[in-house]
């Protein structure tokens, strides 16, 4: 067989090849004469490097990133308002070793929870959830607190404002008294 | 195993799984239909025109490879449809020869399967029509060979295309289609003389 014909039909030409190529060639593609059917695409969506699905997705990846963002703002301020709920009367925090919450000013440890043993990273997540809640609870406090002062000081402006028009009316008194007594004279 | 088996194992690329021919496709070069795909792109109808022109014996090739003569033009037809309106989401331009021949043999595939959804003709029935005993004859005999073989001895012998040509087009590499030739040949010899003496 001349392998150089089969190739690319140079060479010494292969009579079997010849005569299949006869043969076969009248079933060759014959392009037809009207043209093809081409059907009118929109090209507002047929841009490249454009997906629909890869659209799809993203929008989707937003959505549920939103929403995730948002489920984790309420959890937040909830937590905050069940903190700040029931006045707690709270010190300094410490988290003993064994997870009670000790209160320094008072010397007085709250005893945690019996506990199944747990491995370490549990435990320092519960830890970690126990410094959290109390430094929410302790900031709680310190705006009550904060409040509570604003609120005595407004009181004791407003009483001292009384205080000082009662005076001035007093003082205003007293010297039309005097510029009275001084018209009339002295008494004889 | 034989000869045949293991070249079929080896350097099937063309019927075999999508996985298996895009893996065995050389990486791409630049091809010179890159300027055409991108033309056609942005809407340019002639070149898609020319495209078909120079792609149109590859895809019969392809197809007639695997289905019926006669249902083989209506199909190069809606190969060249889909490809048009599939062409955005072709990545690389210069990939445009194998992208369209995996195309043609996922229609030759789809068709076998409505077939069989539908009615079962004797394929030599319809063929008798449409070409001559001998050509249909030789057909047959080269259907009878791997996927491989028979795509690229088709292309060779029905369509006239080089071994270059037909690896520039399909995207194969040289080796695997010059190998593909000479071992279909080699076969398809086996057959015709079996026939002969028969």
């Amino acid at each position: 067989m001349n392998e150089d014909y089969l190739w690319d039909k140079n060479g010494e030409a292969d009579p079997e090849i010849q005569r299949l190529e006869q043969t076969l060639g009248r079933l060759r593609f014959k392009r037809p004469q009207e043209p093809l059917p081409l059907p009118v695409v929109s090209r507002s969506w047929y841009r490249p490097g454009f997906s629909p699905v890869l659209a799809i997705a993203a929008t989707l990846a937003i959505l549920l990133l939103a929403g995730g963002l948002w489920m984790g703002f309420l959890r937040g301020t909830q937590g905050l308002q069940r903190a700040s709920g029931p006045p707690r009367p709270v010190g300094p925090i410490d988290v003993t070793a064994h997870g009670g919450v000790k209160d320094r000013e008072k010397g007085v440890t709250n005893p945690a929870p019996p506990r199944l043993p747990l491995n370490r990273s549990i435990q320092r997540a519960q830890d970690e959830r126990r410094i959290q809640v109390a430094s929410l609870a302790e900031r709680a406090l310190r705006l009550r607190r904060e409040r509570e002062l604003n609120r005595q000081g407004e009181l004791a402006k407003e009483q001292l404002i009384k205080a000082l028009l009662i005076t001035s009316d007093k003082l205003n008194a007293v010297q039309k008294k005097i510029q009275g007594s001084q018209e009339r004279g002295p008494v004889s | 195993m034989s000869d045949a088996g293991t070249a079929g194992k080896i350097l099937l690329m063309p019927g075999a799984s999508r996985v298996a021919a895009t893996a065995a496709q050389p990486a791409l070069k630049e091809s010179a239909d890159a300027p055409l795909v991108e033309a056609v792109r942005r809407g340019d109808r002639d070149s898609f025109a020319r495209l078909y022109d120079l792609y149109g014996p590859m895809v019969h090739g392809i197809l007639l490879a695997r289905v019926p003569f006669d249902e083989v033009d209506d199909l190069v037809q809606d190969v060249f449809l889909l490809a048009f309106k599939k062409i955005q989401s072709l990545r690389e331009a210069g990939a445009f020869g194998g992208w369209l021949a995996m195309i043609a043999r996922n229609r030759a595939v789809d068709f076998h399967r409505r077939k069989r959804e539908t009615e079962e003709l004797p394929e030599n029935l319809t063929q008798a029509r449409s070409m001559d005993s001998e050509a249909a004859e030789a057909l047959r005999l080269i259907r009878t060979l791997p996927d491989a073989y028979r795509e690229t001895l088709v292309m060779r012998l029905v369509e006239g295309m080089t071994g270059p040509e037909i690896a520039s087009l399909t995207g194969l590499t040289p080796a695997s289609v010059r190998v593909n030739l000479h071992r279909g040949m080699k076969l398809l010899r086996e057959k015709l003389g079996m026939e002969k003496e028969s």
